[in-house]
């Protein structure tokens, strides 16, 4: 590398720009990883609004049996969408972006593995979200977030540039796992061993295998739905295998839902012991943990397809894994309450959402043993009880542990605290917001309302009622967010290095830490949660050896 | 014990508590959450308030296994809860405490014990779930077989036997049902909240369903795959008689069928209303005449006077020349002419094979009827 390390000006290569000292420079092709992260978070963040738009169009369709707010065409337009754009240009790019900004800090690294690479796949991800809402405005997906063939042949020309985008979307999330994966596994610390890690690393090294052994299957049946829909093949045609769809669609979408959950778990790992002020308990076990999910999460896909037309003695094998799969979940959450136990809690509202996940997913995952007993399954399948058990897995689960993170390192990301009073209103709002929402709708799916209708039976007015109004507390319950996440920006008290007294990384960096992170290569010599007794974690710098430097300029 | 770069606290630090007392008092309370949820979970399990009253013979053991499972559910919830709470209250840190906890690293005991119970519940529960989905899917010697169509947006349920096709399901209380289903054009799946029951109507396959009504009233069908824009609306009714009112119902639809092809023929309309319903075409189309009040498609209240006027239209482009043949391309191929307002391609297209050309006619004739 020419430059010195210590730099603090943006380098400029021809159109490229590496690192950012004004707001423009996140407006460029930008090669550094927190350049990169911020771009990731912020896009992702802008379409967790589209789509939360999308959910309180459908809740107020939804609040009255008969209702005509929309028509039923735009109705399964509205819903598609908002499954598409929550899983794949909410969730999983914020996740990433988060992992973008701290995974090199948390590894002691300079920077990603491949920078450019890395700019890439953002502006990939932002070209998909583009294309995916010009397929809205010309007639969108209107076959369901699943899509599934032969009415994903039927519907409007929105669905071709849909699943176009979901291609480009899934490209860039290759790419990002695959520099996650360099990243963590080549360019760790000096005395950083596997077992030195965060667990935050971990998770991303679990969750980028699933995301580089899944996705390509996606890409695939995505290609030849085009195909269909295009060329005039029949893959998935009534006279093909809708059922093949199926197979290839869950192959990849069963393994996602624990893409957009093994981040969470990360980050939960973390921010656990700083605010308990105590180890993490087990730290071998939730790191195992980690690794089996994301291989028992391949063997469980067709616990979607248990009242499809598939063979009957396929199910047996496929609900025995669905079981198990919450064996290692079962642990982390006994570590994650292990851990409290004991400590000296301190209710910062990072550590608010990080109980609200605990609490929630617990819930979502319970309800994810009913759907695994394929009698009950059958029953509640396509029902609103799936619903419900989704969205306490993704709102209850990822979308609390993205807060939680989001509270926790935005004073590393832009040196100033969030206003902590606005932060536990805007917890409380979603906490109660999303219980009033989603509890409701296990009943209504019990008691035989099927998911993914415009409209439904009187007896169901009640339940939908209190949904709706619960969904339009959650959304509010949204705006103190913003607000704070702005208004912080400039009023918000100085961060300083360390305001949470944690023992990763990027906290002994300055808040945003300099363009190229570590002024001298950092060591390591435990692991980051030593907390409850004294401890020196840096020893005094090695002589310098060659470290991987990013780019491999 | 406290971290490095921590302040040290400005106050006195408070006389420590007894570690002793303490840990026994914690350990109490891990107790009692032990027993609380042992007991909320046994409470849930008995008196499952959530999914009961079944009213199929295989539903009702769907509702057994939904009970225990609720059971073991609430009592993994309420270990997980009651141990967040008591951590909320019991560490929470105090205002002039700011030190670090006692640094535990784990306990190989306790990770294995919650490695190992929850893998003996959870296969427990897959052998309790696989024993009642065996059970739930035996067939019945005697079971009577009904075909199944789906199709954009009906039912359509045929009793081979006696060459019968009806709209709505009749089935003989207390004997297996056993349907063979297929669907015309998109996958459907046929659902029966109150038997518990469910099982997707693909194009390209044959699905099968068993279930045994033990209590005679009317269920309603729904479909639960989203297969289209009138998906909430393909809806019937399984109507369950006891078998000697069930077969009286069979034979009259067979005679009545064959009175209304010899002897007093019906007149062309009022077949081609049975059409009308046969199809559900009301599930997406408002007309007074056969209670139909679909808000998908155009209202069909006047369309004997008002299909005449469309062809006139300078935006027609179809090919129909009077209202009859207007009222027929609307049915066999409803892209030629969209209405202003609707959205193309929600019609299903392939009506002109589904429905028989003597069908066909009078359901023109019952459409022309409409003024």
């Amino acid at each position: 590398m020419t430059t010195s390390t210590t730099s603090v000006a943006v380098e400029r290569r021809g159109w490229m720009r590496h690192g950012a000292t004004s707001w423009r420079d996140y407006f460029t092709f930008n090669t550094d990883h927190k350049v990169i992260g911020v771009q990731y978070v912020v896009m992702a963040f802008t379409f967790f609004l589209i789509g939360g738009l999308m959910a309180e169009v459908i809740r107020a369709q939804l609040i009255k049996p008969g209702n005509t707010l929309v028509s039923p065409n735009l109705y399964n337009e509205l819903f598609s969408l908002h499954g598409t754009i929550m899983i794949f240009m909410w969730v999983i790019p914020v996740f990433t972006g988060l992992a973008n900004y701290i995974i090199p800090v948390h590894v002691g690294a300079n920077d990603m593995a491949f920078p450019k690479l890395n700019a890439f796949s953002f502006w990939l991800a932002l070209l998909g979200g583009i294309i995916m809402m010009v397929s809205f405005v010309t007639g969108g997906n209107a076959s369901g977030w699943s899509a599934y063939p032969p009415l994903s042949e039927q519907t409007g020309i929105g669905q071709t540039l849909w699943a176009v985008a979901l291609i480009l979307i899934g490209f860039s999330s290759i790419f990002a796992a695959i520099n996650l994966l360099v990243t963590i596994m080549n360019m760790r610390a000096r005395g950083m061993t596997l077992m030195r890690m965060p667990l935050f690393a971990w998770s991303m090294i679990a969750t980028s295998i699933i995301i580089l052994l899944g996705t390509p299957a996606l890409a695939g049946a995505l290609a030849l739905l085009i195909m269909d829909r295009v060329a005039g093949t029949q893959f998935f045609k009534a006279t093909g295998d809708p059922l093949m769809w199926q197979n290839l669609f869950w192959f990849y979408s069963h393994p996602a839902v624990y893409i957009m959950i093994l981040p969470g778990f990360g980050i939960i790992s973390e921010t656990v012991p700083v605010f308990s002020r105590k180890p993490i308990f087990g730290y071998k076990m939730i790191a195992f943990s980690s690794m089996a999910i994301a291989i028992f999460g391949f063997l469980v896909w067709a616990h979607h397809m248990f009242s499809s037309g598939m063979n009957p003695l396929l199910r047996i094998p496929f609900m025995i894994t669905s079981m198990i799969i919450a064996v290692p979940t079962g642990v982390k959450i006994f570590s994650w309450l292990a851990t409290l136990w004991g400590g000296h809690l301190r209710f910062t509202t990072s550590m608010l959402f990080t109980l609200g996940f605990i609490s929630m997913f617990v819930i979502g995952g319970i309800s994810g043993i009913f759907l695994a007993s394929i009698p009950i399954d059958i029953h509640v399948n396509d029902t609103y009880f799936v619903v419900a058990h989704l969205h306490y897995v993704l709102f209850g689960g990822s979308v609390m542990a993205i807060f939680a993170g989001l509270y926790f390192w935005y004073p590393k990301i832009t040196g100033r605290m969030l206003n902590e009073t606005w932060g536990k209103i805007h917890f409380w709002m979603t906490l109660i917001g999303f219980n009033i929402t989603f509890l409701p709708m296990h009943a209504l799916g019990l008691e035989g309302m099927p998911r993914r209708v415009v409209t439904y039976a009187p007896e169901f007015a009640l339940g939908n009622l209190i949904a709706s109004l619960g969904a339009f507390l959650l959304a509010a319950g949204t705006l103190p967010f913003v607000y704070n996440a702005v208004i912080s920006l400039v009023r918000g008290k100085v961060a300083g290095d360390n305001p949470w007294q944690s023992l990763t990384l990027e906290w002994t960096l300055s808040s945003p830490p300099p363009i190229h992170n570590f002024p001298e290569p950092p060591t390591v010599d435990s692991d980051p949660y030593g907390y409850g007794k004294p401890l020196v974690r840096r020893v005094p710098p090695a002589p310098r050896q060659e470290a991987p430097v990013p780019g491999g300029e | 014990m406290t971290y490095a770069s921590q302040p040290t606290p400005a106050s006195q630090p408070r006389a420590p508590e007894d570690p002793r007392a303490r840990a026994r008092s914690n350990r109490v309370a891990a107790l009692g959450i032990g027993v609380l949820a042992v007991v909320l979970g046994f409470l849930a399990g008995r008196f499952n308030p959530l999914l009961t009253g079944s009213t199929s013979s295989e539903g009702v053991k769907v509702d057994a296994l939904f009970s225990v499972l609720l059971g073991i559910g609430t009592a993994i919830f309420v270990v997980v809860q009651g141990g967040l709470l008591y951590s909320i209250i019991r560490f929470r840190q105090k205002s002039d405490d700011d030190d670090d906890a006692p640094a535990v690293r784990g306990n190989v005991g306790l990770e294995i014990l919650w490695t190992a119970i929850p893998a003996a519940i959870l296969t427990g529960l897959a052998v309790y779930s696989y024993a009642t989905l065996a059970n739930i899917e035996t067939p019945a010697p005697d079971a009577i077989t009904v075909q199944v169509t789906g199709r954009q947006f009906a039912w359509d349920f045929y009793y081979p036997d006696r060459d019968v096709h009806s709209p709505e399901l009749h089935v003989p209380l207390g004997l297996q049902v056993h349907l063979v289903m297929h669907s015309d054009d998109m996958i459907h799946a046929f659902w029966v909240p109150d038997f518990r029951v469910k099982k997707d109507v693909m194009p390209d396959r044959v699905t099968e369903v068993r279930f045994t009504a033990d209590k005679a009233g009317t269920y309603p069908i729904v479909c639960s795959r989203l297969c289209g824009v009138g998906h909430a609306f393909m809806r019937s009714n399984v109507v369950v008689q006891p078998e000697n009112i069930f077969a009286t119902w069979l034979y009259a639809q067979q005679t009545g069928a064959t009175v209304q092809a010899g002897g007093q023929p019906a007149t062309p309309a009022a077949a081609g209303k049975a059409v009308f319903e046969q199809n559900n075409c009301g599930a997406c189309h408002t007309l007074k005449d056969a209670n139909a009040a679909g808000k998908v498609g155009p209202d069909l209240n006047s369309i004997g006077t008002s299909a005449a006027k469309i062809i006139q239209d300078p935006g027609y482009k179809g090919k129909a020349t009077d209202a009859a043949s207007y009222i027929r391309e609307s049915i066999v191929e409803p892209n030629a002419y969209v209405v202003p307002n609707y959205p193309p391609n929600v019609m299903p297209q392939n009506f002109g094979q589904t429905i028989s050309a003597k069908d066909l006619d009078n359901l023109v004739q019952y459409l022309l009827s409409q003024k």
